[in-house]
C-alpha cells in the first residue's frame, strides 16, 4: 500500500475524462436543467456526469443529541452503537418521505445531519424559505414524536440559507454521490453546526430574502417569528411525512444490527452487501478530508459564467475522484461517503484484532498522498486556485452499514466517537493542515506524532522518510547500512 | 587512492568528473518513495589528507551553508557518517555512495519538512561513539527499541531511568538494586546496578551521551541557525544571548 507519483499522474488523466459536462447555458438558470433538477425528488437521482446551477433553498438539520448515543458510561459498544444505528434508521426513514412528493425536495443524509434542497416554488425564494421552514418545523414535531415512541432524545437545530449552488452526481450504485457546492449549502451547514439550541435559524441572506414578518429581534438577536413558523407549517401538507412518522413511531419491530469483523483492506467491503444484518465493526482510523477555501472558488465561478464554472466542476470533480482513488486504492481504505467538497473514509489496520497505532499511521501516510495528488491534481487542471487541503483524523471503534427504507438509495453510513470528531478535528484546522484528534493522538507512534507536531500536510516522499515507511529508500538504506547514518562533526573553525 | 575506488564504483543516480588528482564534481538526482526525483544536486568531492570530504559546488545554493541538523560542517562539508569520508579503498568505496545517497535523500526531507528523518543520523560529536557503545549494550539487554525511543523521543524506560542517575558520578543510584535496564545473569536473575556499570549500562550511556551532546552545541555558540529546521538548539543559544 503506497503512493506513486506515475500511477496519481495515470489516474488523473483518466478523471479528466469523466468530468461532468457543463451546459453552456448553465448560468442562465436554464429551464430545462431546473426542471430535470426538480424531477429528481433524491438528491442522489441527479443525472451522472452533469453539472447544473440550482437556486434555491438549502436546509440542513443537525440531531444535536447524536453525540450523546454513541457511547454507554463513556465507552463505546457494540450495544451503544446498534442503539446509535437504530435511532439514525428511523430518521432516516422519516426523512426519507420528505421525497415522495411531486415538490422537487430533495434530500441526503451524512451521519447526524439532513441536507434537503427545496426548489419550488420556482423563482420565489420567500416562498422557498417559507416551505423550508414548514419543512423543518414539522421535522422538529416528528423528532419529538418518535423520541417519545422509542425512548430517544431527538432535538434538531435546522441551518437555513438560500441561493445558487453548483450540484453535480458521480459515482455508480450504492457508491453515489452528489455535491452541493457553494456559499447557501456551505452557511447552512455552518449555522446548523454552529450551537447546541435547538431550532430553527436563518443565515443573514435568507433573513433579508424571507418574506415581511418572519424574522424579528429578540434579546439583542434576529429570531424566526413563532407565527410565522406556524402558519409555515399549517400551509404546506407534506402528507407523506405524516404518514410516515405515523408508520414508524408505531413500529414495534426494529431493525437488528450484527456486527462481524471485515475482511482487511476494508477497500474490500462492498456497500451493496452491507445491511443492518449484516454490519461490519472494528477499530478504525476515521479521515475527513475538505479542500478548503473551496467554497469562495465556486461563488466566484458562479458569479463568472459558464467558463468559470466550467473549470470549477473539472477542478473539484478530479480532485475529489483522486482523493478517493488514493484513499482506496493506494492505501486501501473505504471512502464513506463524499460530503459537499470533503471526502469521509476509514482505514484499518489488524487482521485479527484492533491495530490502532498501525491504523493512525496508515491515516497519516494516506493523508500526506493526498496532499501529493492534490498538487498534481491542481498541475493538471493549471488551477491557480486558492485552495488547499484539510485533513482530521479519529481513532475508534466504528461501524459501517447500510441504513434507511429505499432500498437502492439506502444510506452508507460509517458512525462512532471516531466518525464524529474526525470532522470536527478537521473544521477546527485555519486553513490546511492536519490534525489528530485525542483519541489518536494518544495511540499514535511516536514518529507520527513527531510530525503531526508541525501541524503540516506534507509530500507523501517526505512523510514517508519521516515515518520509517518501508518503501522509503532512505530508510531502506538506514536497515541495510546503519553506519549511512548522518552526523555531524565538531565544529571546524 | 580514494577518488579512483569512488570513480570505480559510480551508481547509476550520479554523474562523476574528475577534475584532477585529489578533486571531482559530482551531480546527483536520486529517485524517493514515490518514484519522483529529488532535485539536481551539485558537489564537488575533494581528497585531501586522509579524507575524502564532499561539499555542495556552489556553496548555499540549494543546502544551507552550515547546519549541525542537517548535519553539514561549519566548513561546509557533509556529516556522511561517523568517519565516513576516512580510508576509502576499492572495498568500501560503495559504501561512501550509500552513505552520499542516504544523506542526499534526507536532504530533501529536511528541506521540506525542517526535520531529518528518525533512525537516519547519529548524535553529534563525540556523542556518536557514545551512542554506538549505548546502542550495543542495549541491544545486548534485548532493548534496542527501548533505546531508539529514549534518543529520537526522550520516551520509554531507559528515559525514564535517567532520573535516578546521580547527576556528579553519572552512575545510578543504589548500586545493589537490580539495574533498571533489565540486564540478567546467564541464570536469568536480575544484574545489580553496580555489576551492569562494568558492562556498560545502556541508561549511564545515554546520560553520558546527552552530556556529550550538550557539550558539542555549547562548541556552536556563536555560529549563525540557518533557520532552516524545526528544532535547533542554535536557534534557542541565539535566543537566550
Amino acid at each position: 500500500m503506497s503512493w506513486n507519483a506515475d500511477r496519481a499522474k495515470t489516474r488523473i488523466r483518466e478523471h479528466l475524462k469523466t468530468v461532468p459536462a457543463v451546459d453552456s447555458n448553465i448560468a442562465l438558470d436554464s429551464a430545462q436543467a431546473q426542471t430535470t433538477v426538480r424531477k429528481s425528488g433524491l438528491i442522489g437521482r441527479l443525472p451522472i456526469r452533469q453539472a447544473f446551477l440550482v437556486e434555491g433553498v438549502h436546509l440542513y438539520g443537525q440531531l444535536l443529541d447524536f453525540d450523546g448515543l454513541v457511547a454507554e458510561g463513556g465507552s463505546e459498544t457494540e450495544g451503544s452503537h446498534r442503539r446509535l444505528l437504530r435511532f439514525l434508521n428511523m430518521h432516516y426513514r422519516v426523512w426519507d418521505a420528505v421525497v415522495d412528493n411531486d415538490d422537487g425536495d430533495r434530500v441526503d443524509y451524512h451521519g447526524a445531519r439532513l441536507h434537503a434542497v427545496i426548489t419550488s416554488p420556482a423563482g420565489d425564494a420567500a416562498a422557498q424559505i417559507t416551505r423550508a421552514v414548514a419543512l423543518a418545523g414539522k421535522l422538529s414535531e416528528a423528532a419529538e414524536r418518535l423520541g417519545q415512541a422509542h425512548g430517544f432524545p431527538s432535538r434538531i437545530r435546522f441551518g437555513i440559507d438560500h441561493g445558487r449552488c453548483l450540484a453535480m452526481t458521480t459515482g455508480r450504485s450504492h457508491e453515489k454521490d452528489t455535491l452541493f457546492l457553494g456559499r447557501p449549502a456551505n452557511h447552512a451547514a455552518k449555522l446548523a453546526a454552529a450551537e447546541d439550541e435547538a431550532g430553527i435559524f436563518l443565515t443573514e441572506t435568507a433573513q433579508q430574502r424571507a418574506r415581511p414578518g418572519a424574522v424579528r429581534k429578540s434579546a439583542g438577536r434576529t429570531v424566526l417569528d413563532e407565527t410565522y413558523i406556524r402558519d409555515a407549517v399549517g400551509s404546506f401538507a407534506f402528507d407523506s411525512l405524516e404518514r410516515r412518522v405515523d408508520e414508524v413511531a408505531q413500529d414495534a419491530v426494529e431493525p437488528i444490527f450484527r456486527f462481524k469483523r471485515p475482511e482487511l483492506p476494508l477497500a474490500s467491503v462492498k456497500f451493496a452487501d452491507l445491511s443492518p444484518a449484516n454490519s461490519v465493526r472494528m477499530g478504525m482510523a476515521s479521515i475527513f478530508a475538505d479542500i478548503d477555501g473551496f467554497t469562495d472558488f465556486v461563488d466566484q465561478a458562479i458569479e463568472g459564467g459558464a467558463v468559470e464554472i466550467t473549470k470549477a466542476v473539472r477542478t473539484v470533480h478530479v480532485i475529489r475522484e483522486e482523493l478517493n482513488s488514493v484513499l482506496n486504492d493506494d492505501f486501501g481504505g473505504k471512502r464513506v461517503r463524499f460530503v459537499g467538497d470533503c471526502i469521509q473514509g476509514c482505514v484499518a489496520e489488524g487482521e485479527r484484532t484492533d491495530d490502532g497505532p498501525g491504523s493512525v499511521r496508515q491515516a497519516v501516510i494516506c493523508a500526506n498522498g493526498m496532499r501529493s495528488s492534490f498538487d498534481l491534481c491542481l498541475d493538471a487542471v493549471d488551477s491557480d486556485a486558492a485552495i488547499g487541503l484539510a485533513i482530521g483524523v479519529e481513532y475508534g471503534p466504528t461501524p459501517m452499514t447500510r441504513l434507511g427504507y429505499r432500498g437502492d438509495d439506502s444510506v452508507r453510513c460509517a458512525a462512532s466517537r471516531a466518525t464524529i470528531n474526525a470532522e470536527r478535528t478537521q473544521q477546527s484546522i485555519e486553513g490546511s493542515g492536519i490534525r489528530l484528534g485525542v483519541v489518536a493522538q494518544q495511540v499514535a507512534d511516536a514518529a507520527v506524532r513527531r510530525i503531526i507536531a508541525t501541524g503540516r500536510l506534507m509530500s507523501f516522499d517526505t512523510a514517508s522518510d519521516l515515518l520509517g515507511a518501508s518503501q522509503s529508500p532512505a530508510v531502506q538504506i538506514m536497515r541495510s547500512e546503519p553506519a549511512a547514518r548522518s552526523h555531524a562533526a565538531r565544529s571546524k573553525r | 587512492m580514494a577518488l579512483d575506488a569512488i570513480a570505480d564504483t559510480v551508481p547509476p543516480w550520479a554523474e562523476f568528473r574528475r577534475i584532477g588528482t585529489r578533486a571531482a564534481e559530482v551531480d546527483a538526482v536520486l529517485v524517493r518513495s514515490s518514484g519522483a526525483f529529488t532535485r539536481l544536486f551539485e558537489l564537488e568531492v575533494l581528497h585531501l589528507a586522509a579524507e575524502v570530504t564532499v561539499y555542495e559546488r556552489v556553496r548555499g545554493k540549494t543546502l544551507p551553508t552550515f547546519c549541525p541538523e542537517r548535519h553539514i560542517n561549519a566548513d561546509g562539508s557533509f556529516c556522511l557518517g561517523l568517519r565516513a569520508g576516512q580510508g576509502i579503498n576499492s572495498a568500501t568505496a560503495a559504501t561512501w555512495w550509500t552513505k552520499l545517497h542516504a544523506f542526499l535523500l534526507c536532504q530533501e526531507t529536511a528541506a521540506e519538512a525542517g526535520l531529518w528523518p528518525s533512525g537516519a543520523q547519529l548524535s553529534h560529536g563525540d556523542a556518536g561513539d557514545i551512542e554506538l557503545l549505548a546502542e550495543q549494550a542495549a541491544a545486548e539487554t534485548g532493548a534496542s527499541a527501548a533505546y531508539r525511543d529514549a534518543v529520537e523521543f526522550d520516551i520509554g524506560p531507559i528515559a525514564a531511568g535517567l532520573s535516578r542517575i546521580n547527576k556528579a558520578t553519572g552512575r545510578l543510584r543504589n548500586g545493589r538494586s537490580p539495574c533498571l535496564c533489565g540486564r540478567k545473569h546467564r541464570t536469568g536473575k536480575p544484574l545489580l546496578r553496580r555489576e551492569c556499570q562494568c558492562l556498560g549500562c545502556p541508561i549511564e550511556l545515554e546520560f553520558e551521551r546527552r552530556a556529550a551532546v550538550d557539550r558539542f552545541w555549547r562548541s556552536m555558540s556563536g555560529l549563525q541557525c540557518c533557520g532552516t529546521m524545526l528544532e535547533c538548539r542554535l536557534k534557542a543559544i541565539a535566543r537566550s544571548s
